[in-house]
């Protein structure tokens, strides 16, 4: 309930460009500080041929906006872990809009004592916890389970609380192999967080990234790296936030 | 195990008859593995599994086949522009880095005996080719490593016909020890006097800040809470009941508003005047492409505002993540690698000093580069999770250096891992979750629109270059 009443409350400054809509920009910019768009819209894989597709986060944790455009057309996404709203606007530029499931990976990806994280659950650990980092792996992936233990002992050397999450597509059989071998602890807790997702952690196992006072930063650590390079890349990141 | 399988072929008749090239086909063949590599002929690809290395062979697209290896996790071919793979890197493996004759895996599986070993140049996550100058008989050999350094072989067939001398270079030699783009400069990020003193007068205002707006949030969900204590619904409250949390709605808004400028002023003052400069320029651009609706100027604007984003990216989120994961073309001359918000390619340069030639620009997995022609740059072919615009799906990518620009290969309702070339152009990757249902082999050409009624007769692959022998058989050991 709280999560709602923030997503009604927090309005960002609302500056959709610099997405380079071509068809009905006034009205998707409009549409789009509407639904509290940051400034930064980062340019992602695009979908059909001639298509561009951009993302942005909101203010609300969890909720995300992505714009799919072509010449003629452009669409708006509004996605959280509750619902995907799309937004379509025709040829009169009038938006169109229809409401869908959100995202929800323990429907595709359910296993039985699995742990799940979602947005809601990250936002209460980041409130209780001041600084992180959240370290996303996968069992079946070498490095990710090898540097496990690193990824924890330079988090808690920077006295920073370390979440481990698991790829929400992998399952516990996968858990026999290597993840067994390296015996990587709390293998339970898996990803069904849309912050999470969207910032791509789950394109390269492992991906982690570092908060602070409530914030993520906008970029990932990709991979692995030995511990002096690990606690370069967190301090970095530490004090941009 | 030999396992039930199912060629489905998703074409029409026409494209199924003889010699003519499916824009897609399933093979079926469930499986549980990572870490794939698939061979140039389209015959085999190989897989790591927790107990070991496996190689599907797909030749019978009907009738797939496992075969077992004595190869440990994330074995990597030594490609080779002409598409071959004589020899395949097994990493902390007996004695360290195993090489393996494929011939060999193909004949004696589990069996087979690795032809040399490398302690000094073994780690996972490595990508191996044959280098421009090698010839039937001599190899040259570039491995890179995850940690960016590699190291150069001279392998030399024996009568037999089999790579047993080996002559290694210096280990450890650092791959891309510098940079010749101006993009990858040093950044000046110096702080003057007045830079100093705003950054600590901004940071004393941001907590500031911060905490009003926290507690106008807690005003507002306090009073929300209250009224709904007394069990009315939302439309039941008084019009000066709604009045007043629009009102301190309205306050949390603004004061959110607030803390969020000066964020923005202090990451400004933070990373010094440079940056500053540039984020200013960055306004302007923005400015300019939408007070202008000539296309050329639009066009101008758009890469302008692209330099300049890519400047301040690095400003933001430093080095450490700008060269990430590594992977060699198949030719040993270029390495694409994972950056903070997307995948570079780079040249290699004698001097080993690397230049950049491309960057996608927006986030994907490790590639992997197409055969070579002469002439062009190759593509590579990669996955990235979607976005709701996709249906949250993870997708197959073919991007074109030449052209710069990216196709979706893929299908809805997919998951695609580890797609991989062909020495046709076409690319195979596994589909459909860990537990993998199986394989996909795309023509990228005829993908997502073909008339289905053509027979298309060569795969995507342009045209062959003189420096391009025939493609080894189906079965070959190659």
């Amino acid at each position: 309930m709280k999560l709602l009443l923030i997503a009604l409350t927090m309005v960002a400054p609302a500056q959709a460009e610099p997405v380079f809509v071509k068809h009905c920009p006034a009205q998707f910019i409009a549409e789009a500080e509407k639904r509290d768009s940051k400034e930064e819209w980062k340019e992602q894989a695009p979908g059909a041929a001639g298509e561009k597709v951009y993302r942005t986060p909101t203010d609300t944790m969890g909720r995300w906006l992505e714009v799919a455009y072509t010449d003629a057309s452009t669409t708006l996404f509004d996605m959280s872990n509750a619902s995907t709203t799309k937004v379509i606007f025709g040829k009169s530029c009038a938006p169109v809009t229809s409401k869908g499931p959100g995202f929800d990976a323990r429907k595709q990806y359910g296993e039985p004592n699995a742990l799940w994280l979602n947005d809601q659950a990250l936002e209460e650990l980041m409130k209780k916890h001041p600084q992180g980092l959240i370290y996303v792996w996968s069992p079946g992936m070498t490095y990710s389970v090898q540097f496990y233990k690193i990824f924890e002992e330079v988090a808690k050397e920077l006295n920073l609380k370390f979440l481990p999450v698991r790829d929400h597509r992998s399952k516990f059989t996968e858990l026999e192999g290597m993840a067994k071998h390296f015996k990587t602890p709390e293998p339970r807790l898996k990803l069904n967080s849309v912050e999470l997702y969207m910032r791509h952690l789950t394109t390269h196992f492992p991906a982690s990234v570092v908060f602070k006072n409530g914030r993520i930063h906008d970029d990932r650590i990709i991979g692995v790296m030995e511990k002096p390079e690990l606690r370069d890349a967190i301090k970095q990141q530490l004090e941009a936030l | 195990m030999i396992i039930q399988s199912l060629l489905i072929s998703l074409l029409s008749p026409a494209a199924n008859a003889a010699n003519c090239i499916p824009a897609r086909e399933a093979v079926q063949m469930p499986h549980s593995g990572q870490y794939h590599r698939v061979h140039p002929s389209g015959n085999f690809v190989l897989y790591s599994t927790g107990r070991g290395v496996k190689i599907a062979d797909i030749t019978d697209r009907a009738n797939p086949k496992e075969i077992f290896t004595p190869m440990k996790a994330e074995t990597y071919p030594v490609e080779s522009a002409t598409g071959g793979w004589d020899l395949v890197a097994s990493p902390y493996d007996v004695g360290g880095m195993n090489y393996y004759q494929f011939k060999d895996i193909l004949k004696d599986q589990d069996a087979a005996k690795s032809v040399f070993k490398d302690k000094e140049n073994d780690q996972y996550y490595h990508s191996s080719a044959e280098l421009p100058g090698s010839t039937a008989d001599v190899r040259k050999v570039r491995t890179l490593l995850y940690g960016q350094t590699h190291r150069e072989y001279t392998m030399t067939r024996d009568t037999a016909g089999n790579f047993t001398k080996v002559e290694a270079g210096p280990a450890r030699q650092q791959m891309c020890s510098s940079f010749v783009n101006n993009n990858e400069t040093p950044l000046d990020r110096s702080l003057n006097a007045e830079d100093t003193a705003r950054r600590a007068e901004l940071t004393q205002q941001q907590t500031e800040a911060r905490a009003r707006s926290e507690a106008a949030n807690n005003r507002y969900f306090d009073r929300e809470q209250e009224l709904s204590r007394s069990r009315r619904r939302s439309n039941q409250y008084t019009s000066q009941e709604r009045r007043e949390l629009e009102a301190l709605g309205a306050e949390a808004r603004r004061l959110s508003d607030e803390t969020s400028r000066i964020s923005r002023e202090l990451r400004e003052y933070a990373n010094g005047s440079a940056y500053r400069a540039l984020s200013t320029q960055l306004r302007e651009v923005e400015r300019a492409y939408h007070s202008n609706s000539s296309p050329d100027a639009r066009r101008t604007a758009e890469a302008e505002y692209s330099r300049i984003s890519a400047l301040l990216d690095r400003y933001r989120y430093g080095n450490s993540n700008e060269f990430r994961n590594p992977i060699l073309s198949k030719d040993g001359t270029l390495v694409a690698a994972g950056k903070a918000n997307g995948i570079a390619v780079y040249k290699i340069l004698p001097d080993k000093r690397c230049e950049l030639i491309a960057e996608t620009g927006f986030a994907g997995s490790k590639v992997s580069f197409s055969y070579p022609v002469q002439g062009k740059l190759p593509k590579l072919t990669f996955t990235s999770d979607r976005g709701p615009s996709g249906n949250n799906e993870r997708g197959a990518y073919v991007y074109d250096l030449e052209t710069k620009n990216a196709k979706f290969i893929g299908q809805a309702g997919e998951y695609a891992s580890y797609p991989g070339f062909t020495k046709d152009g076409r690319v195979i990757y596994a589909s459909n979750g860990s537990g993998r249902a199986g394989f996909t082999i795309v023509d990228p050409n005829q993908v997502p629109s073909t008339d289905n009624a053509t027979c298309i007769k060569a795969a995507s692959r342009d045209a062959p270059s003189d420096d391009t022998p025939t493609d080894a058989p189906a079965n070959s050991a190659r």
